[in-house]
């Protein structure tokens, strides 16, 4: 079972007594063994019914399998709770099962045919401690027998003067399975019963609109029908439309006559003998109505050549097709014919004017032919930026080249999303996806053949369609290369050489002169050697002269197929090409080169103790003179092993910048304990050496009571606390007192004021510990702390207070009091061996104290107002009522300003302004006290330990930064203008041991 | 081994001072800076550590030997005491036998205390903190403080440099300095830049109530090449409080020599915060020597918002930037640091 509220209180008191005494150890909550650290959240194994089941019975129970024994009393509405999809909650019990690991869910009554979810919080916790740590929700439907039921449609039986241009919507009563809707299940039908092709999407889940490829026809009856029954729609669950929908209607007439807008061959051009000639309207056109002297082609000596008239879907494209090949070298006319006598569109509109062209039928009756494919056919390795392109061997029709006789397909068919393009004087075409392809995918990039597909100038089509195939490198990510000297440098030294440092190994067979050179930069080649070095990770060119002085250089490195690649296929998308002027000098200048551990400054970087694994090795380098360090040239060298990692194993492991190189230790590469030293290097671009000072470190196998965590760490945020007795929780009266939020509450904005500003605080406080807002982790340097504003039951947790007056100080103080000067008071718990920490007392007064904040800043702004407007007063002039503000909930727009979803863009410039004011001091409010926040919750996971590392943190005897920084979250003090203006942070050494890369002694 | 363990520690005391005519009530832990010290304390004194130790239990107790007097009368030994568990707030536990001290004290009926809590409480008394106390004790409220303050400015010791610029901007009469002192207050600022020392906060603010247009020279180049790091949100708030003209004008000056897109980024931050029309002539030269899109978009956005004509970018930037700055220049919902209002 779970530490209770009451555990934590009894073992608080007891840290008094002892504290009293002269210092004790702490008892409970600790580990003290030897077993090696690490950080671990409970997981949900299985759940029944699984995440989007259906057809769960309405007698179900639910249930939760977990990978712990879970804690009883977590087992709250607040953490295991039931809603409809809606948001309607439902009563439910829980309970225990399988030994603990098991939850059953018992709802009181679930509803058939109805879509529910099952939520759990983060804070579902386990015996050992572990919490969810991220929000889960299973979502199901429970029995549905009841077949859907259309409820809507955008046409009546019967109606007419329908739109004949409109699409129409069908409405359902609930979701679909989109399986079940198709041609045979929803269709529109002339009235000789003949189907009319539709387009058909699902929106929403139940919503189905039907868009009619072809223009309707005016004045026309037409039937729109769902089928039901058997073969009908179904829902999710299966359960088929009862009642089918027919609609009969009559659609609006049409009087408007069509318009021919393009004839393919263009006028005058030598076409093939096997064109097709095509006409284009600007509607759809009934291919019926074309009669022999509506549409003809005749030659030179008047000899009809019969056509056979294809349409495309939209009917507004018609392709005509001679019954044989054309003969060559005559003169063949195309004869549209216009008015009288002359197709029409499907209203029966008459075609008002035509056209005549005219042509002279070549000898080139060959296909197009494909010359040269990229990627190769069954190319491996691709990269994921690839834009494929074929070379013909004549060019192609502009017209016949687009997104439907050009399609690349991944391995499920897929279309993937792109532009086709027509390049290469029209002899070649390129696919451009709009995203990078998948990785390790196979592709099929398809060129259509037929009347449908690609075609020469002349109309020369091919037989059939073409696939070429390939296969995208497994890595997902595209090369990134730092390039130097740099884009627009000037004085480089005329000894320099060129660096290209990318951030993983590159295939040396990928680069030589031809991907990596240099010229002048009116394209005079400059001579020059080739390698690559540092295992891959990076490539030099090295002139065999020195370089000229004072000259423009162009240094070039090659992107795309033919470029640079890495090893596992990706390359640049572009060419890297900067261009850098010479100065008129040598380099002699040495660069500054200095290496710590876990990013920490000189003065604290000896002699730490770190873990086998996980900590950061840290080069920095400067070239003050000319800014010309060079980052393939970072050597760390370990010493301390007999076989340890190489400077070349280690340099292609790390993180390279143009001035820093950094080393995470990764766990495959673990130190064994033992006495080490780091020696760095690193050389500027003409060679010169830079060596830093050696960092001795130890590593050690961490122990449980040595590093702050063993998992995630919960901390009750505690805003309900009433410590002054008035009836009201502290955490408001700061708020009413700034003016966010008013007594009587006469339009309703207290509490959304109330959440915001609490929120906002615990967010500042995450972000600090490198957590989103929400608190959920954002990688592996995120700490393992997780506020909440509500009581999480059943896990051990901290609490501390937020908000009112330091409770050691006079209580009854309002504006215009003297502070005490105390933002917070917490306990300092080291190692953080307690998980139960109460930092809620008043004697001795525990928690973060804003109210004293509020009194500060107002006893300074009275003494220099107004010679001078201070930050804080700059905010709360508007809204602090004792500062002649107007409090929120009194201005006249403030239940719209303050409300969820407030438009702001749409707003007048009144509440633009008052919602700047509101929130501008709601968010420095917010940041400043998440600040303090952080800051105490920081003390009671143990910072800041006295002393030097490895002994403490390098705090001071008050427990704080010794020679704090300007924006050091654990500095011995604060003010105000800094807590809302700098972007704090916990300093290095502190911030290593709250990631558990630093073990103290 | 570690002896303090479990031990409570009150956290977090104010940097900055106030309220120098106000008599703080005897519970509470003002802040430190030797002027407020100074100005609170009813008696100032060079003291001497002569016993630590032996209170009563739980209790720290040290007992100090005034030898000198430099404000108000003391007795001639003063025994002090606070709860001994460590933390912030308390100011005897770092303190040893012999040390000597400024000790500022304030009457409790017949004892004394210190006028604050914490480690920077009880000072100790090198010579140069010795002669910034002296001075301080001796100088009256207003400009003769603001002197004395000006001048430590430049002191060696950190404790005397830091304090003096903490206290600076609690001093109402600031705007009335002489350019001689101005010209000190932004030489302290330009050494404390650099140095990202812990007075920078209040130097920055001192030179926003200065509204002195020469520390926009000492902030820009700082803000706008990213060095200011953590500050850089300071610099920027308080550039745009002193002198839009100056900053637009300075700014101006710089657009084609900006080397980076990020530092163009920086520069249109600052322009896009301006006022009306004063941003205008920087940011049509950011537009002309920007070739990133982005910035050119961001640039003309403000520039639409500023109230500049379309047909004056028409002919500067090609359409599709025209029609994204557009979009751009549409009223945005505010972002924030904490709070989510959405």
């Amino acid at each position: 079972m779970g530490r209770t509220t009451r555990d934590v209180a009894a073992l608080a008191a007891c840290w008094l007594v002892a504290a009293c005494g002269g210092g004790g150890a702490g008892t409970g909550g600790s580990n003290g063994s030897d077993t090696p650290v690490t950080i671990g959240d409970l997981a949900l194994l299985e759940s029944s019914p699984a995440d989007d089941a259906v057809q769960v019975a309405v007698d179900s129970s639910l249930w939760l399998r977990f990978d712990g024994v879970l804690v009883r009393d977590c087992l709250t509405p607040e953490n295991v709770w039931l809603t409809t999809a809606a948001g309607s909650a439902v009563a439910a019990a829980t309970s225990l099962a399988g030994a603990g690991r098991e939850v059953t869910i018992t709802p009181s009554a679930l509803a058939p045919e109805t879509d529910y979810e099952l939520h759990l919080s983060p804070f579902v916790c386990d015996t050992n401690g572990r919490i969810l740590a991220d929000s889960r929700t299973i979502r199901f439907r429970t029995l549905d027998q009841r077949p859907p039921a259309l409820s809507g449609a955008s046409v009546a039986d019967a109606q007419t003067g329908v739109d004949r241009l409109a699409n129409f919507v069908l409405t359902f009563d609930e979701a679909l399975a989109p399986a079940s809707i198709d041609a045979t299940t929803v269709y529109l039908r002339d009235v000789f019963g003949s189907d009319y092709p539709c387009a058909l999407t699902l929106v929403d889940g139940y919503r189905v609109v039907v868009d009619p490829l072809a223009d309707l026809a005016g004045n026309r009856r037409y039937v729109l029908a769902v089928a039901g029954g058997a073969r009908g729609l179904t829902d999710r669950a299966g359960n088929v439309l009862a009642q089918g929908f027919r609609a009969t209607f009559t659609t609006a007439p049409d009087t408007t006559a069509p318009l021919l807008q393009e004839v393919w061959p263009p006028q005058e051009l030598v076409i093939s003998p096997l064109a097709r000639p095509e006409i284009v309207f600007n509607e759809s056109v009934d291919p019926a109505s074309i009669e022999p002297n509506s549409v003809a082609l005749v030659d030179d000596f008047s000899n009809v050549y019969p056509l056979r008239i294809a349409a495309d879907p939209s009917k507004h494209r018609l392709r005509l097709v001679p019954s044989s090949p054309l003969p060559k070298g005559v003169g063949v006319r195309l004869s549209v014919a216009g008015g009288a006598g002359a197709l029409t569109d499907l209203s029966g509109n008459t075609l008002g004017s035509g056209s005549l062209s005219r042509w002279t039928v070549g000898n080139d009756d060959a296909p197009p032919a494909v010359v040269q494919v990229h990627p190769a056919i069954d190319a491996e390795r691709v990269s994921l930026n690839v834009r494929p392109h074929l070379t013909f061997d004549e060019p192609l029709d502009s017209a016949s080249v687009h997104a439907g006789s050009v399609v690349l397909r991944d391995a499920q068919g897929g279309v993937v999303a792109g532009a086709v393009l027509l390049t290469a004087g029209a002899t070649g075409i390129e696919v451009v996806p709009t995203a990078n392809l998948r990785r390790a995918t196979t592709y099929t990039l398809v060129v259509r053949g037929g009347g449908d597909g690609v075609r020469d100038r002349a109309g020369n089509t091919l037989s059939t369609d073409l696939e070429f195939r390939f296969r995208a490198a497994d890595d997902a990510t595209l090369p990134e290369v730092i390039l130097l000297p740099a884009d627009g440098a000037t004085a480089v030294p005329t000894d320099s050489h060129v660096s290209a440092v990318f951030d993983s190994p590159v295939d040396a067979s990928t680069v030589s002169t031809d991907t990596l050179f240099l010229s002048t930069r009116n394209g005079t080649p400059v001579a020059g050697d080739v390698e690559v070095v540092r295992g891959g990770r990076a490539a030099r060119f090295t002139p065999r002269s020195p370089l000229l002085a004072g000259t423009w250089y162009r240094l070039t490195l090659r992107g795309g197929i033919d470029g640079v690649r890495e090893i596992s296929g990706n390359w640049l998308g572009v060419d890297e090409v900067h261009e850098f002027r010479t100065g008129f000098d040598a380099d002699i200048q040495a660069p500054t080169v200095r290496v710590s551990l876990n990013a920490a400054a000189d003065l604290r970087k000896q002699g730490m103790q770190v873990p086998a694994s996980g900590f950061t090795i840290d080069v920095y380098a400067q070239d003050p003179g000319n800014y010309a360090f060079d980052p393939s040239s970072f050597e760390v060298t370990l010493l301390g092993l007999e076989s340890g990692p190489t400077a070349d194993q280690i340099y292609a492991l790390a993180t390279v910048t143009r001035d820093r190189l950094s080393w995470r230790v990764p766990t495959d590469r673990a130190l064994p304990p033992g006495e080490y030293r780091i020696r760095a290097a690193g050389r500027d671009l003409s060679g010169n050496l830079g060596e830093a000072e050696t960092v001795s470190f130890t590593v050690v196998a961490p122990r449980a009571d040595k590093v702050p965590f063993e998992r995630t760490h919960v901390v009750w945020v505690r805003t309900d606390l009433d410590r002054d007795g008035n009836g009201r929780s502290d955490f408001v009266d700061d708020l009413t007192k700034l003016g966010f939020v008013i007594d009587g509450d006469p339009r309703g904005t207290n509490q959304r004021m109330i959440d915001i500003l609490r929120a906002g605080i615990v967010a500042q406080a995450h972000h600090l510990f490198d957590r989103s807002a929400s608190g959920a982790a954002q990688g592996d340097g995120s700490v393992a702390i997780r506020f909440t504003d509500r009581r999480p039951a059943g896990v051990a947790h901290m609490q501390i207070a937020l908000g009112g007056l330091d409770p050691e100080a006079p209580r009854q103080r309002d504006y215009g009091d003297e502070s005490s000067g105390v933002l917070g008071r917490a306990f300092f718990d080291a190692y953080n061996r307690q998980t139960n920490d109460l930092n809620i007392g008043t004697n001795p007064g525990l928690g973060v104290f804003p109210g004293e904040l509020f009194l500060f800043q107002a006893s300074i702004h009275r003494r220099v107002y107004p010679a001078f407007i201070t930050s804080f007063a700059r905010r709360f002039l508007n809204l602090a009522p004792a500062m002649g503000g107007t409090p929120v909930g009194s201005g006249d727009d403030d239940a719209i300003v303050v409300a969820a979803g407030f438009d702001y863009v749409r707003a007048t410039s009144e509440q633009r302004l008052r919602y700047d004011a509101i929130f501008r001091a709601a968010d420095e409010w917010a940041t400043a006290v998440g600040i303090v926040l952080a800051h105490e919750v920081g003390h009671s996971v143990g910072l800041v330990a006295e002393g030097p590392s490895p002994l403490g943190l390098y705090g001071d005897a008050s427990l704080h930064d010794e020679a704090a920084g300007v924006a050091d979250v654990m500095a011995p003090a604060v003010g105000y203008d800094s807590l809302i203006q700098l972007d704090y942070a916990f300093r290095d050494l502190d911030l290593a041991y709250l990631r558990q890369r630093l073990i103290l002694k | 081994m570690l002896t303090f363990l479990h031990t409570r520690v009150p956290v977090l005391s104010l940097w900055v001072v106030a309220m120098a005519a106000a008599r703080p009530a005897a519970s509470q832990d003002e802040a430190s800076a030797l002027a407020s010290l100074v100005g609170r304390a009813d008696v100032v004194s060079l003291a001497r550590a002569v016993r630590v130790g032996d209170g009563t239990p739980g209790q720290l107790q040290v007992v100090l030997r005034i030898e000198e007097t430099l404000l108000g009368t003391a007795p001639a030994i003063v025994t002090l005491s606070e709860p001994e568990e460590r933390g912030c707030g308390r100011a005897l536990l770092a303190v040893a036998t012999g040390q000597r001290f400024v000790a500022c004290l304030r009457r409790q009926g017949e004892n004394f205390a210190l006028v604050a809590a914490g480690a920077r409480a009880l000072p100790l008394a090198t010579a140069t903190v010795v002669a910034h106390v002296r001075a301080l004790a001796t100088a009256a409220a207003g400009m003769p403080r603001l002197t004395v303050l000006i001048d430590a400015l430049d002191s060696d010791d950190a404790r005397v440099c830091t304090d003096a610029a903490l206290a600076l901007p609690l001093e109402p009469t600031l705007p009335a300095i002489g350019a001689d002192q101005r010209a000190a207050v932004v030489a302290a600022l330009r050494r404390a830049l650099p140095a990202r020392s812990r007075g920078l906060p209040s130097l920055v603010v001192a030179c926003t109530h200065l509204g002195e247009s020469a520390a926009i020279e000492v902030m820009l180049p700082s803000y706008l090449d990213g060095s200011s790091g953590p500050a850089e949100r300071l610099l920027a708030t308080a550039m745009l409080q002193i002198d839009q003209g100056a900053l637009a004008r300075a700014l101006g000056a710089r657009i084609d020599r900006l080397a980076s897109p990020l530092e163009r980024a920086r520069a249109l931050t600052l322009l896009d915060a301006m006022d009306g029309v004063v941003a205008r002539a920087p940011l049509q030269a950011l537009v002309r020597a920007a070739a990133e899109r982005g910035t050119r978009v961001r640039a003309c956005a403000c520039l639409l918002r500023n109230g500049a004509p379309e047909s004056d970018l028409a002919g500067v930037v090609e359409p599709a930037v025209l029609d994204s700055a557009r979009q751009a220049a549409k009223p945005q919902r505010p972002r924030f640091r904490s709070i989510r209002p959405e």
